[in-house]
């Protein structure tokens, strides 16, 4: 069981995720940490169920994007006095029991940002045009944003209070992830890389990106580098 | 003169004298009505003498007028195509932030809302 402490805040973008999210909220709940999911506009039962949960629950009007849902639970978290911040995925593919061995190295000072790598840890299930896709996205996180890191798009992150006020996300949609690993090289933040488990299911591969996709958050992440 | 020197010339010069007006009267985004001005004297300039842009186009080592003015076209289309996603990016941003104010403010906690609760 495991057993994280109340100033610890787990923040979950959520978008339509009726049929996943009760399992993936009871397991952070049963940590003990605080938990904030931001409801992104979601268009099935997923706010009805989120409000029968012990989680603070933050709704946007509209679907913004996991980005935008980011920022906002980042906000919050910071307002309550979150000393810990971590970012957890709504579908079901990331393991609470990851969530210790993230913090670790934020405990004892070694790192401002943690950030899950599948790759130095183990995937299960995940397609091999996932895992082609993703080491590219990798290796044009190195090129672009000079990061040394081996996962580029890992939703499963912990940072400190203090990084997580200096990392703004701009980008709404998908191509955040690219931008917070900017931001952590624009703001001289220390970080490190922990193994971490992902868990792909019909399901959660049904609604998430496309491997084509990865064009566009490509192209939304540079175009948007340039827009003041 | 042709007619449709005629006809453009004077529309074009109609434009030029309305956005210099407005630039006096206004300091509301003067830089892009002065992007307008230059635009249209240019298009003047070109209407009223063809041969003029195509002894540009020699310079610049291109055959013809015509074919300098349709690369620049497509530079003046890339331009004006970032500057509008620029312009519904920011956009998107402010609808965001009001979202998220929204969101922040309506906070729930167990189906409470932050006002009912005592202890976070």
């Amino acid at each position: 069981m495991i057993q994280l402490t109340a100033d610890v805040w787990i923040i979950v973008p959520v978008f339509n995720e009726s049929r996943r999210i009760e399992n993936v909220i009871s397991q952070l709940v049963a940590t003990g940490a605080s938990i904030v999911a931001v409801d992104d506009g979601s268009r099935d039962e997923t706010h009805e169920i989120l409000l029968r949960q012990n989680v603070w629950l933050l709704r946007h009007a509209v679907n913004c994007g996991q980005g935008a849902a980011l920022q906002t639970g980042i906000r919050f978290a910071l307002e309550q006095g979150a000393r810990w911040i971590v970012t957890f995925d709504a579908d079901g593919q990331h393991d609470a029991a990851d969530l210790p061995r993230l913090l670790e190295p934020l405990r004892q000072g070694k790192a401002d940002v943690v950030l899950g790598s599948r790759f130095l840890g183990r995937t299960v299930n995940m397609p091999w045009h996932r895992g082609v896709i993703l080491r590219l996205a990798v290796l044009f996180t190195r090129c672009v944003s000079w990061i040394h890191v081996t996962d580029a798009h890992n939703g499963l992150r912990a940072m400190t209070r203090e990084a997580a006020g200096s990392i703004r996300v701009r980008q709404n949609r998908m191509a955040h992830a690219s931008e917070i690993l900017d931001e952590i090289r624009l703001h001289h933040l220390r970080y490190a890389e922990v193994p971490v488990t992902i868990r792909y299911s019909a399901d959660s591969l049904r609604k998430g990106q496309s491997s084509w996709n990865a064009l566009r958050i490509v192209s939304q992440f540079l175009l948007g580098r340039f827009v003041p | 003169m042709i007619i449709f020197q005629v006809l453009a010339i004077p529309l074009l010069l109609l434009f030029v004298a309305v956005e210099l007006v407005r630039i006096v009267r206004s300091n509301e985004s003067r830089r892009m009505r002065m992007v307008r001005i230059v635009l249209g004297l240019a298009m003047i300039v070109t209407i009223q003498s063809p041969s003029l842009t195509t002894r540009v186009a020699h310079l610049l080592g291109i055959g013809r007028g015509t074919d300098l003015l349709l690369y620049l076209s497509c530079f003046a289309f890339i331009a004006i195509s970032f500057h509008l996603y620029s312009r519904t990016v920011q956009l998107e941003r402010t609808i965001t932030e009001l979202i998220r104010q929204d969101a922040l403010a309506q906070a729930v906690h167990g189906g409470k809302t932050n006002r009912d609760e005592t202890v976070c």
